[in-house]
Formats: C-alpha cells, sequence, structure tokens
C-alpha cells in the first residue's frame, strides 16, 4: 500500500500544494489555469489512496487559496461526488469565510452532499 | 478598418449608456493576458473606489466573463477582445465584447435566461447539480458565479459584424 502522502504534486503556476501524511492537503495560492491544469488527476489520485488506506477523512485546507476560476471550483464539485458516490471517507474542508469564493462554494457544496464533506471555518 | 469598427462599438456603448468609460482595453484572445487584466482591474477599483469588496467582485468578473469570451472566440484579425469599465450614479458596469463562434451565442442565451429564471444563489447551486450530474461535459459554472459572487446582472447584447457584448451591472 503506499502512502497518501506519495501522490505526485502537478506543478501548477501560482500554487503550492502540500500532502502530508496521514490525511492532509495544503492548497494556497491562485487557480487560474485552464482546465484545471492536470489537478482533475491529482484529486482522483488524492481520492484513490484515501480509498485504498481506508482513510476516514482526508483533511482539504484551503484558506490560503486566495482566487480561483470556475474550472478549479469544478474540480472541488467532483471531487464531492466522487467522495458522495462511495462514502468511504469523509472530506474535511478547512476554509476562510472571509475569501468570498471559499464562503459561497462550500456552501453550495455543502448543500449539495453534506454527507460527504465537512465545513470548518479558520479562526 | 478595424480599430474604426472597435471605436464605433465603443461609442454606441457610450451613447447609451451616457457614461464615461474609466477603463476601455483592447487586446487579442489570448488566456495568458487574464491574470494581469484581472489584477489590474483588482487594483483599479481598490484605487478609484477604495473598496476592497468591489476589488474582489470585480476579479471574479473580469476573470471569468474574459475566460468566457476567449474559450469561444473565433480567430482572425476581427476577433479582438474589449473590456469597458463605467462608472456612474452608483453602479459599475462591466462589459466584454467579443466574436464568437455562431453556435456560442444560442448557448450562451440559453444560459443567461437559465439564470434569470432563479436567484443568485439558487442559480449558483443549481449550476453546481448540474455539474454534478454530467461529469463528463464543462462545468458552466462561470457565469453563475459572476452573478452570485460578483452581485451583478447579466445581460448579452448582439453587436454589428456577429460580435457579442456581455454586460455585468451592479451596484458600486
Amino acid at each position: 500500500m503506499k502512502n497518501f502522502d506519495d501522490v505526485s504534486v502537478p506543478a501548477v503556476p501560482g500554487l503550492e500544494v502540500v500532502v502530508s501524511a496521514p490525511n492532509r492537503v495544503t492548497i494556497k495560492g491562485t487557480i487560474t489555469v485552464q482546465d484545471g491544469g492536470g489537478l482533475s488527476a491529482f484529486f482522483r489520485a488524492l481520492h484513490g489512496r484515501a480509498r485504498e488506506n481506508k482513510l476516514a477523512e482526508v483533511e482539504l485546507d484551503v484558506t490560503g487559496l486566495k482566487f480561483v476560476n470556475s474550472s478549479a471550483i469544478r474540480l472541488f464539485v467532483d471531487w464531492a461526488v466522487w467522495v458522495h458516490a462511495d462514502g468511504a471517507y469523509k472530506l474535511r474542508c478547512r476554509i476562510d469565510r472571509r475569501q468570498t469564493w471559499q464562503k459561497t462554494s462550500f456552501s453550495a457544496l455543502t448543500a449539495m452532499v453534506d454527507d460527504a464533506i465537512v465545513v470548518e471555518e479558520a479562526s | 478598418m478595424e480599430e474604426c469598427r472597435l471605436a464605433a462599438v465603443s461609442s454606441t456603448v457610450l451613447e447609451e449608456t451616457n457614461s464615461r468609460p474609466l477603463v476601455a482595453m483592447r487586446f487579442r484572445p489570448a488566456w495568458a493576458y487574464i491574470d494581469g487584466i484581472r489584477e489590474f482591474g483588482r487594483f483599479f477599483c481598490e484605487t478609484t473606489f477604495g473598496a476592497p469588496d468591489l476589488a474582489e467582485r470585480a476579479c471574479v468578473i473580469i476573470q471569468e466573463t474574459l475566460e468566457n469570451a476567449i474559450k469561444y472566440s473565433t480567430k482572425g484579425p476581427n476577433s479582438e477582445l474589449e473590456l469597458l469599465i463605467l462608472a456612474e450614479h452608483g453602479q459599475i458596469e462591466f462589459s466584454v465584447s467579443s466574436l464568437p463562434d455562431p453556435a456560442h451565442i444560442q448557448n450562451l442565451r440559453s444560459e443567461l435566461t437559465g439564470l434569470d429564471k432563479l436567484g443568485p444563489e439558487e442559480a449558483y447551486l443549481a449550476a453546481f447539480l448540474r455539474a454534478a450530474r454530467e461529469p463528463e461535459n464543462s462545468g458552466r459554472l462561470g457565469l453563475a458565479r459572476v452573478r452570485y459572487e460578483g452581485n451583478v446582472e447579466l445581460s448579452m447584447k448582439e453587436e454589428d459584424g456577429g460580435r457579442i457584448r456581455i454586460t455585468a451591472l451592479g451596484r458600486l
């Protein structure tokens, strides 16, 4: 079994991604590349690794993700749908509600799949 | 010739709105320009209006409207984009003119009609649900996001020569 933090991180301009064991992903910067710039495959790999490792939760910290385009928001929609579909683990999202995109998008995600994600606000 | 035509487009907008443009930019439809133009929009709104909230709204509006315009632009000498920012009487208007593939115009009209049937938050959630239902299709979250996060109303106008202008109008 491969560790959660062995997943390859794509190089996306303006973005810093840190994956740390056992289950934490921290994303900082901006995502404005066209069609997600390889992040879809990255999220899919994290999802697969979480299932393989039978994790109860994946912690996703986006508090430092200051601006994204709607293609990037779509990536979070997809991830939430995968989690909702198989129920193998929960996606615990740490957000900063002062960032408008985080407040609006994670509220919508929660409304869409409230059994799959838990949203925590940074203090 | 092209310069004259675009100038005419701008004049029409100005006559109709009786406003003075605060920003008018023309540029080729290249993805590489979006970040720079968005950040200029942020700087401009912060500097002109001293309103960080408006600057954040401007970033979303500029990013998503330019992405849409560039994705569906035709290629050629007439395909330059035009971005205008106008402000008057407590309102701010962002508009982007482009020359899209004709098939896109009908899709855009349908999208805007659909958005108008719902409130901004409800329409944004509906767009999420559609994206979730259709994982193989593009997300089409952008315009619903502009309306909700940008706190603006969206409209489309067809202009001469197959061009269209998407306008986002909201309170300052």
